[in-house]
């Protein structure tokens, strides 16, 4: 690095050009138009023509080049569209899933767009577990609207669950025939349930085509009627004049007298360039933030530890009658919140998330039999293959230090430390994960499921990688401020899910695009004032 | 190894179901044509006490042999498997046989039913509810 490039100083340098950063840069330029944005991705752009879902092979992909898991993709030989990083998670109990290019992991999420609860922002408060977050949903609540509006939600308004919502743009999703069997399973037991808000098209909007139901969103939207920040973050931010430079993998941070002054990376033609920057902002993931933070010397006892998956299981319920397979948007059927908040009388603090998802593809589904050959596999197959409703139970992850991101001794071959993750389920989510799935086997029982298979925890659901810089008041116990500021060193902050203190039971995206905009106004206000 | 043998192993491997589910070779299968197959063929010829007796063998103990070759090498045993379901398992006749389409999932799409006024009258009862949410 001693050989890096001087680069021209910019105002604000953005790592990252996933959600939290997409959504933060488009924000600030919108606010403080006057600055010089500069975003740094590793990744490029992904290519939709070059997306599987139109190739007859489109089901391997989704176990090999086009798989969520980076390990899975690089063990296949690699995606060119992003740009991964092996991530040794032999010591986690779930393993880490994500997309390394523009747009981040919405390129290859679900989709699946709820807000946390009120309650979820007070968790220390309300019910003595987790950590409160430094503000509550009030302060959130008009940048989830304006997140909403920006990513174009389908849904329906009036979810008791909720505060209320402004109308959503969009009606909710088609909820197909395995979506309506399980309405009437929580109907038949008189529990909440509700159409999911996912940033989906139902219909045509904001120059985006509506969903044709193809199934596959987690090897990427081909039609894009699926939201990913490429498509609605990016192309304004762009136009405002953000910068934005690919294939560009920052090393560390350039900490000064106690002041981050820049950043070193290294570009797309390999060579190491030094960036000046007034104000430095991290947004790579729970893993990539922490990565960069701690290669680039950062010191904070939070810093790498509370990581938060979320632990999920499924229970999958066999119907005779006919169900919709592998069609419709992967995650987005219904939900139910019926037991979200905390109830005591159950045995533990806080609550789970059930969601009911669609089928995998023919090949996924035979993959994760115990036994795929022989006799038992047309025989498992014609049982749920058309015939089944998954119910995902998603259950809150409360913040252990155990729980932790570090680096290891080895230098990977893009230049940084490798990384490890380290994570059990603890005792209290084997609890609600457990209550989770009686209640999910209820609800299908009562759909008129006659069997129902548990998978108590699924391994390759660690989407949401979240906690490993949190914000809070005290260095001694927070990374950052409520403002995402680093405790102790000036110009410098995170504006990803890893502040997230608290994690709910619900899908982030959301909550980190709302939270993006809010520190990128705050920012705005602190260059104003 | 001879012929039957491979076509004993595959039948074995992926039997079908008559004619409702075409079984490993009538869906293309070749299994020496796939990396890491001539050791695990070896493994289950061992298991069974030879190519021979895997021949000779009822159904159930072929299976048996299968099972042991598995046991044995897991890994190497599931590098073979994955490969050869994912040929299988994209298989027009064997998409057809489950209901599915061998078309891919773009351009065409799926179709998805869309909620019934039953399904919106139960939603009613959740609205009249009320609140469900903690402050």
């Amino acid at each position: 690095m001693a050989e890096a490039l001087n680069c021209e100083p910019v105002d604000v340098a953005v790592v990252g050009a996933g959600f939290a950063g997409s959504a933060f840069a488009a924000r600030l330029t919108e606010q403080a138009p006057g600055l010089r944005i500069l975003c740094l991705e590793r990744g490029g752009w992904v290519d939709r023509a070059a997306m599987p879902a139109r190739s007859r092979q489109w089901q391997r992909a989704a176990v090999g080049a086009w798989a969520s898991s980076p390990n899975l993709r690089l063990k296949a030989g690699g995606n060119p569209f992003s740009a991964d990083y092996a991530i040794d998670d032999s010591g986690s109990a779930l393993k880490p899933l994500m997309w390394n290019g523009v747009g981040g992991s919405t390129i290859n999420w679900a989709a699946h767009f709820p807000r946390l609860h009120p309650s979820d922002f007070r968790t220390r408060s309300l019910d003595g577990v987790g950590e409160d977050w430094p503000f509550g949903y009030d302060a959130l609540e008009p940048y989830y609207d304006l997140n909403d509006r920006m990513m174009g939600v389908s849904g329906l308004a009036g979810d008791p669950a909720y505060p209320p919502k402004p109308g959503r743009a969009q009606p909710p999703l088609s909820p197909g025939r395995l979506g309506i069997a399980a309405a009437r399973g929580f109907d038949r037991l008189g529990w909440h349930w509700w159409p999911v808000d996912a940033a989906v098209n139902s219909r045509s909007h904001d120059g985006r085509p509506g969903c044709n139901r193809c199934g596959p969103c987690l090897i990427g939207c081909v039609s894009g009627a699926k939201a990913s920040v490429d498509l609605t973050y990016w192309p304004r931010a762009l136009a405002a004049g953000v910068e934005l430079r690919t294939g560009a993998v920052v090393q560390q941070v350039i900490v000064e007298a106690g002041r981050a002054t820049g950043l070193l990376y290294r570009g797309a033609d390999g060579r190491d360039y030094r960036q000046p920057a007034a104000c430095v902002v991290i947004a790579g993931n729970g893993i990539g933030t922490a990565r960069v933070l701690l290669a680039s010397g950062i010191e904070n006892p939070a810093l790498g530890r509370n990581l938060m998956y979320h632990p999920v299981a499924y229970a999958r319920g066999m119907f005779a009658e006919a169900m919709d397979g592998p069609a419709g948007p992967v995650g987005c059927a219904i939900y139910s919140h019926e037991f979200y908040e905390t109830d005591a009388k159950r045995g533990f603090k806080r609550g789970i998330h059930l969601q009911v998802t669609r089928e995998n593809a023919l090949l996924l589904q035979a993959l994760r039999l115990e036994q795929p050959w022989g006799e038992a596999l047309p025989r498992a197959l014609r049982e749920e293959f058309h015939h089944s409703i998954p119910v995902l139970v998603m259950v809150e992850d409360l913040p252990e230090p155990e729980n932790r991101v570090t680096l290891t001794a080895e230098t990977e071959s893009d230049g940084l430390p490798g990384v490890k993750v380290e994570y059990r389920v603890f005792e209290e989510s084997r609890r609600m994960l457990d209550f989770g799935l009686d209640r999910a086997e209820e609800m299908l029982r009562a759909a008129g499921a006659h069997r129902v298979v548990r998978v108590p925890l699924a391994p390759l659901t660690g989407w949401h990688l979240l906690g490993t810089a949190r914000m809070g008041p005290e260095p001694a116990s927070a990374v950052t401020d409520a403002s995402g500021r680093c405790h102790g060193v000036a110009d410098l902050r995170v504006v990803d899910g890893s502040l997230f203190p608290s994690v709910g039971a619900v899908n982030p995206g959301s909550t980190i695009g709302a939270l993006a905009l809010k520190l990128a106004d705050d920012l705005a206000r602190e260059i104003g004032t | 190894m001879s012929p039957a043998f491979l076509e004993a192993v595959l039948a074995a491997l992926l039997p079908g179901e008559g004619t409702r589910l075409p079984g490993g070779a009538a869906a293309g299968i070749d299994l020496p044509a796939y990396d890491g197959a001539a050791p695990v063929l070896d493994l289950i010829a061992a298991a069974a006490g030879g190519e021979a007796a895997f021949l000779a063998a009822l159904p159930a103990a072929r299976h048996a042999a299968l099972a042991a070759a598995e046991a044995r090498s897991p890994e190497q045993f599931r590098r073979l498997l994955q490969p050869v379901l994912a040929d299988y398992c994209e298989a027009p006749a064997v998409l057809a046989a489950f209901g599915g389409s061998a078309a891919p999932p773009q351009p065409a799409g799926q179709p998805l039913t869309e909620m019934d006024s039953e399904t919106l009258a139960a939603l009613d009862r959740v609205r009249a509810r009320g609140k469900l949410w903690r402050g």
